[in-house]
């Protein structure tokens, strides 16, 4: 057998290589980037060392767009959480019929693409032509400006994500309610406990873990955030849904300034970095979601 | 009693209207994308007539480059899904089956590259496209995304269950270590194939991001990329993109429908463990 010792490298090569050139190399490249005057052509450029670093915590542009994005994730994670767990426990009450169907429903939304999300809200929401403001019209009622006017493009904005995620989490959620053992509600049922009872003092403590899964998965996913408001609201109304990531995106290919939008890509690699450290100090095995 | 049903009646009263608030927009966009165009911008508004037509998808279908755009979506999906699969089954089986000088080591940088997502990267992709001219290629939409440490880890975690006594045996038998992935861990590993064939297709048809970095030629757009360009100009032709977003739509939720129980099954094996 000591002969066939390169065939694991053999095999682990075409996808190792892929990871080297197109992810690790980038991770490098990135912060290289970030120390240059760089623009789109990438052609001559000057070495600034940590300056576009200070640029990035100096100019309000990006801090903001960081800050609407921790605001975002505040509305939306606890949005999120109390939705897929409602869900979760409605799909596996006793008192509710055709719940395997049901459930396909639900998670339906999480199967779509961001893009199409997107389409079917705007669809929706559409101030002249949308479902909801016509049913106002025919109601007599006025118009609500859901994608013009910031503030309500920004709740509109987490709604729809909410949406959008709450059957995904709710598989989670469900998968935790049936791995609590049913001798622990028995026990509590012979000793008279009440549901509510049941509730908050079995089920929410031993979906502890489950919760956290959740938590860490939904905040990755509201900081990563992108193709859903550069649909929807392209960023707007104002910067009012500019999230970070499209921060960085128009300063790279509208602004065409590479260099400074490397370092924001830096920053947000940082939050990744403690979000991911976070989540594996809290459980070894994880998510492993891309 | 009574308030046992009580308790029963509000719960799927409650999961009804759930139901109506998850699935009726999806539900209104198919419906619009059948009604005329004089009913989708009818002032004041017609919401509930009976008018229906194909107009928009004959129209939409004929007069745009949507076909190209369904082609270019289903030339990336297979190709890209074709080789996650078969390099993630390589290395997944490497790292479960050897023990190899490195071999923990490159699982975990592999699992580290969960924190680098393309969000974070997509500048030096970007320059590094440019550089190997696949901007604007199908290549570049094809190959970069192939490799996913996801894809990697499920594969692994599965076949580390399987018994290491198959390719002993088979080793006595003389079969080469490629014949050994060949015909016994690719007959055993259909489950995880089918799960991970699945998520690709889902991630890969769905893509916004990642085409929006690679591709500007119009020709080269992706159904999502083109959907998402074109409800981002001035003035939104409705009639015609509801009809488009909808076909986009058709793939995604035909295998979900037909594969929900692999699609549960990987949500968990990726990520309850």
């Amino acid at each position: 057998m000591k002969t066939k010792k390169f065939i694991p490298y053999i095999f682990i090569a075409p996808a190792f290589s892929i990871f080297l050139i197109f992810i690790i190399y980038p991770g490098i490249l990135g912060f290289i980037v970030s120390m240059y005057k760089t623009s789109y052509s990438f052609g001559p450029s000057t070495f600034v060392g940590f300056n576009n670093y200070f640029s990035v915590f100096k100019s309000p542009n990006f801090l903001e767009a960081l800050g609407r994005t921790f605001l975002f994730s505040a509305l939306e994670i606890p949005t999120i959480y109390f939705i897929s767990l409602g869900l979760a426990l409605l799909m596996t009450s006793p008192s509710v019929k055709a719940k395997s169907v049901l459930r396909v429903f639900f998670f339906l939304p999480s199967v779509l693409s961001g893009v199409i999300t997107a389409l079917i809200w705007d669809w929706m929401l559409n101030y002249d032509f949308g479902f909801i403001n016509n049913l106002f019209t025919i109601l007599g009622l006025k118009n609500i400006p859901f994608l013009l006017n910031p503030t309500y493009a920004f709740i509109s904005l987490a709604l729809i994500m909410s949406w959008a995620a709450s059957g995904f989490f709710m598989v989670i959620f469900i998968a935790g309610i049936q791995s609590i053992p049913v001798e622990l509600y028995e026990a509590a049922e012979i000793d008279g406990a009440t549901t509510f009872k049941k509730f908050s003092s079995i089920t929410l403590p031993m979906l502890r873990p489950t919760s956290i899964l959740v938590v860490i998965l939904s905040t990755i996913q509201s900081m990563q955030l992108f193709d859903i408001p550069f649909v929807l609201t392209g960023g707007g109304p104002g910067e009012s849904t500019t999230f970070a990531v499209e921060k960085v995106y128009n300063t790279a290919f509208i602004n065409l300034n590479m260099g400074l939008a490397s370092s924001m890509s830096f920053v947000l690699f940082l939050i990744f970095l403690a979000i991911g450290l976070l989540q594996f100090k809290i459980s070894r095995e994880g998510q492993f979601w891309a | 009693m009574g308030m046992k049903l009580f308790k029963k009646f509000f719960l799927n009263i409650l999961t009804y209207v759930l139901l109506v608030v998850f699935f009726f927009p999806i539900f209104w966009l198919v419906l619009s994308s059948f009604r005329p165009t004089y009913d989708l911008y009818a002032y004041p508004p017609k919401l509930f007539s009976m008018d229906f037509t194909f107009e928009n998808y004959v129209n939409s279908w004929s007069s745009s480059d949507f076909p190209l755009y369904f082609l270019n979506s289903t030339i990336v999906t297979i190709s890209a899904t074709a080789l996650t699969v078969i390099i993630s089954m390589m290395a997944g089986f490497a790292l479960a089956k050897y023990k190899f000088f490195g071999g923990n080591a490159i699982f975990w940088t592999i699992l580290a590259t969960l924190m680098l997502p393309l969000q974070v990267i997509m500048i030096p992709i970007f320059i590094i496209l440019k550089d190997f001219h696949m901007l604007n290629s199908y290549l570049g939409l094809i190959i970069p995304p192939a490799a996913t440490p996801t894809g990697i880890f499920i594969v692994r975690q599965y076949l580390v269950s399987l018994p290491n006594e198959l390719i002993e045996f088979a080793r006595i038998d003389g079969a080469s270590e490629w014949k050994i992935f060949w015909s016994i861990i690719l007959p055993l590993s259909t489950p995880v194939i089918a799960t991970l064939t699945i998520f690709s297709v889902m991630w890969r048809w769905n893509d916004f991001l990642w085409p929006l970095i690679v591709i500007s030629n119009e020709k080269l757009y992706t159904v999502q990329l083109a959907l998402g360009m074109f409800s981002g100009q001035h003035t939104i032709n409705w009639s015609g993109l509801l009809p488009m977003t909808v076909l986009s739509m058709i793939p995604i939720v035909i295998v979900f429908i037909a594969f929900q129980r692999l699609f549960i099954r990987g949500i968990y094996a990726g990520s309850v463990k």
